[in-house]
């Protein structure tokens, strides 16, 4: 019969007997120098405390439940042990979680693509429509504060507002001929923002905002027109608020995926509100709607594509790996679009009135 | 009890005369220790974080299993499933919170509403990182065994969070000479709630005699970028040591802080380099694929084209960065700091071991879920 020695401790308090430990036909028992067995434990129940770590002690627990453990030293034990033990042969005792972890890992990945694809776009289209559009002027006030931040950051302080008397007078014209009767219910209000980005953008509510570099650039009225009749599209069809709420959720979502919720959601919330882009669907969607106004109101959408023919000439295309990534759908294609009903319409305003419009900023 | 034992006769212990004083052993070896940081770091990748749980539950049992005293290994028997519900549950509860800022700009209230929102939240989380310690320690102590008994921690992690954001803003307007009175009481608190068995640790420590010491460091905090911290820490390691007791036996340590020094340094440089490395790669990487040749030549208006791009990237490089500073904290760090502690702590006295029983009262069910998901538990 093989003996071996060990340390057992009963699991109620706190103390340590040395042992002999024998290996018996059913059983392991536990002998105390006096030759009394503390302790019979069945070889079925028999288990290690941890995997066996190579130079360490063996340590062995008799089921999940009881707290008593025994220690033995010698190596020799396990040789002896694996035959009438199985459960305690080398290798059985591999680390197990990686299978499940990679799993978790696969459903986490399914989970967010899930999110990111169809939920978060379709809770925000549908939070968006319920609510009110002082909401929404609430939130385009906040998103305007973060875009005069960041200009101010880039360079030169917080843009100014540009508001010669006679070009506002002409603006607000086009506004209005522009509104007349598309019974949104917004009160829409441009502001003219003195800086050299060639670009304009429409906030939650009904706020847009054109940068002087723009008019400098556009070569006609309808240029113009046809760029706010796009931008009234996003604000119409509510792309703004979709695309803050997307981007707010996104952001609390990954601060709670990724352990940091304390810098990253003020930080995200800031990203959100100053990152608007809408994607491609939306831009098409607000092409549609302007081309649809420009007609109502009888303005002429030739201008719009010459203006994309323009870009096309002087900054190319996309390269098609950045098509797929790209926010905007491709000039070429919005060109066209836009071509296709060139001929109808009028002028957007007089002559006087665009040369006023042109020297808004400095009048 | 719920098992059975065949143990007709009750065990005592045979007491030598007079017992050599004796500290904890460190036998965890360095190679395997980070060869089990790395594994976890790269298992991360591809689970999504998930295979940390798992990961730190084979740490944790590599360390305790390689940390013994008086002969007897200690015993981590937590589980990797214990961790993932906790971090489940935490999310659900993290949530709301995280939603307050976000409520409140969506309702279009005015804007110093919003910052005061802002402020509410940062507030909350200040508070509920401090519960989530004390809560990871609990979990942590009810899944620690040596001998067969557990450890524990009695206490309330709601008022170990109020203690510390009360003497957290004490240490604030005190510009940060209080901060030796924050530590000690949290130190008290901690210790005085810590069992083994059914022994209660006692604590006698006083912030008066830490003061002189924390206010020379606080002085040299500047001229030294900080590491005076680090020589104060080690102070007051050996003095909240010498005034820990739990039954009969009493704490010493020798520890110095030239090596946690050195070993600061060393890792502050290498995460510097490592950020370098990062940093530069990405770059590189960028412009091996004419990303950023195509950045710097597109036209103004489409800036917004490129965001999510950016954002894609700037992300990964995130979430890399993470990944590797945890690990190189564990390695260069956590490892070598713990095995000094150890080496330098001396346990005096003779304890009836036979004396501590078990005890039923501290059995948390969950893991340590807020600690996980606001990332303040360590190893």
């Amino acid at each position: 019969m093989a003996r071996f020695a060990g340390s057992y401790s009963d699991g109620r308090t706190a103390a340590q007997l040395p042992v002999q430990v024998e290996l018996m036909v059913s059983d392991l028992a536990c002998r105390d120098a006096d030759g009394r067995a503390v302790a019979h434990w069945p070889y079925e129940t028999l288990a290690y405390v941890e995997a066996p770590y190579p130079g360490r002690p063996l340590r062995l627990r008799n089921g999940q439940e009881d707290p008593a453990r025994l220690t033995v030293s010698d190596p020799d034990i396990l040789a002896e042990l694996a035959p009438r033990a199985p459960q305690l042969a080398p290798g059985k005792h591999r680390q197990a979680g990686l299978g499940k972890a990679l799993l978790l890992g696969l459903a986490g990945i399914a989970m967010v693509l899930v999110i990111l694809l169809y939920a978060l776009p379709w809770g925000a289209s549908q939070a968006a429509r319920v609510i009110p559009i002082s909401w929404e002027r609430a939130l385009g006030e906040r998103a305007l504060d973060q875009v005069d931040e960041i200009l101010a950051m880039v360079g030169g302080g917080r843009p100014a507002r540009c508001d010669g008397a006679e070009g506002r007078a002409a603006l607000d014209a086009l506004v209005a001929r522009l509104a007349e009767g598309d019974g949104s219910g917004y009160d829409y209000e441009v502001l003219v923002l003195d800086h050299g980005i060639v670009n304009a953008f429409a906030l939650p509510g009904g706020q847009m905002v054109i940068f002087r570099g723009l008019l400098d650039q556009a070569r006609s009225p309808e240029v113009v027109a046809g760029i706010l009749a796009h931008e009234m599209g996003h604000v119409t069809a509510r792309h703004g608020t979709q695309a803050l709420l997307r981007n707010i959720s996104l952001a609390v979502l990954f601060d709670v995926l990724f352990e940091d919720p304390t810098g990253g959601s003020l930080s995200g919330l800031g990203l959100a509100l100053s990152n608007l882009s809408y994607g491609r669907d939306a831009e098409r969607e607000a092409d549609q709607l302007a081309l649809e106004r420009l007609m109502a109101v009888d303005i002429k959408a030739s201008g719009l594509a010459e203006f994309f023919a323009k870009l096309k000439e002087d900054h190319g295309e996309t390269e098609p790996a950045f098509q797929l990534l790209s926010t905007h759908p491709s000039h070429g294609a919005r060109q066209a679009f836009f071509e296709a009903a060139q001929g109808r319409g009028g002028p957007a305003m007089t002559d006087a009135d665009w040369r006023a419009l042109k020297k808004i900023c400095n009048y | 009890m719920p098992f059975e034992t065949h143990s007709p006769v009750p065990i005592t212990e045979p007491r030598p005369p007079t017992p050599p004083p004796a500290g904890p052993l460190f036998e965890a070896d360095f190679g395997r220790f980070s060869a089990i940081v790395v594994t976890n770091g790269l298992l991360s990748l591809p689970t999504l974080g998930f295979y940390r749980f798992w990961g730190k539950t084979r740490l944790r049992r590599y360390l305790w299993s390689h940390i013994s005293f008086l002969g007897t290994p200690l015993e981590y028997s937590g589980q990797a499933k214990e961790l993932l519900l906790g971090f489940l549950l935490a999310l659900g509860f993290l949530l709301p919170i995280v939603l307050i800022p976000v409520a409140v700009g969506v309702s279009g209230l005015p804007r110093n509403v919003g910052i005061a929102a802002d402020v509410l939240q940062a507030v909350i989380f200040l508070y509920l990182i401090q519960v989530a310690i004390f809560r990871a320690r609990r979990y942590r102590l009810s899944r620690t065994q040596w001998r067969g008994i557990r450890a524990g921690q009695s206490g309330s992690s709601w008022d170990y969070g109020i203690k510390a954001m009360a003497w957290g803003f004490f240490a604030l307007i005190t510009l940060g000479l209080g901060y030796a009175v924050l530590r000690t009481r949290l130190q008290a608190y901690r210790t005085q709630n810590t069992w083994f068995g059914d022994r209660c640790f006692e604590f006698e420590g006083r912030a008066g005699e830490l003061f002189w010491t924390w206010f020379l460091a606080w002085l040299l905090l500047l001229p030294t970028f900080g590491l005076s911290h680090v020589w104060y820490r080690v102070r007051e390691f050996r003095y909240f040591a010498s005034k820990t007791r739990v039954g009969s036996l009493t704490f010493r340590s020798g520890l110095k802080s030239g090596t946690p020094i050195l070993l600061t340094l060393f890792f502050w440089l290498v995460i510097g380099f490592i950020g370098a490395i990062i940093y530069n790669v990405a770059i590189a990487t960028l412009g091996q694929f004419g990303v950023t040749e195509w950045l710097n030549q597109a036209d103004p208006t489409q800036i917004e084209e490129a965001t999510p791009i950016i954002t894609a990237i700037n992300f990964l490089i995130f979430f890399l960065f993470v990944l590797v500073y945890g690990m190189t904290r564990l390695i260069l760090l956590v490892f070598p700091i713990l095995k000094a502690l150890c080496r330098s702590l001396v346990v005096e006295g003779q304890e009836d071991w036979a004396a501590i029983a078990q005890s039923e009262q501290f059995r948390p069910g969950r893991g340590e879920g807020l600690a996980d998901s606001l990332d303040v538990g360590d190893f």
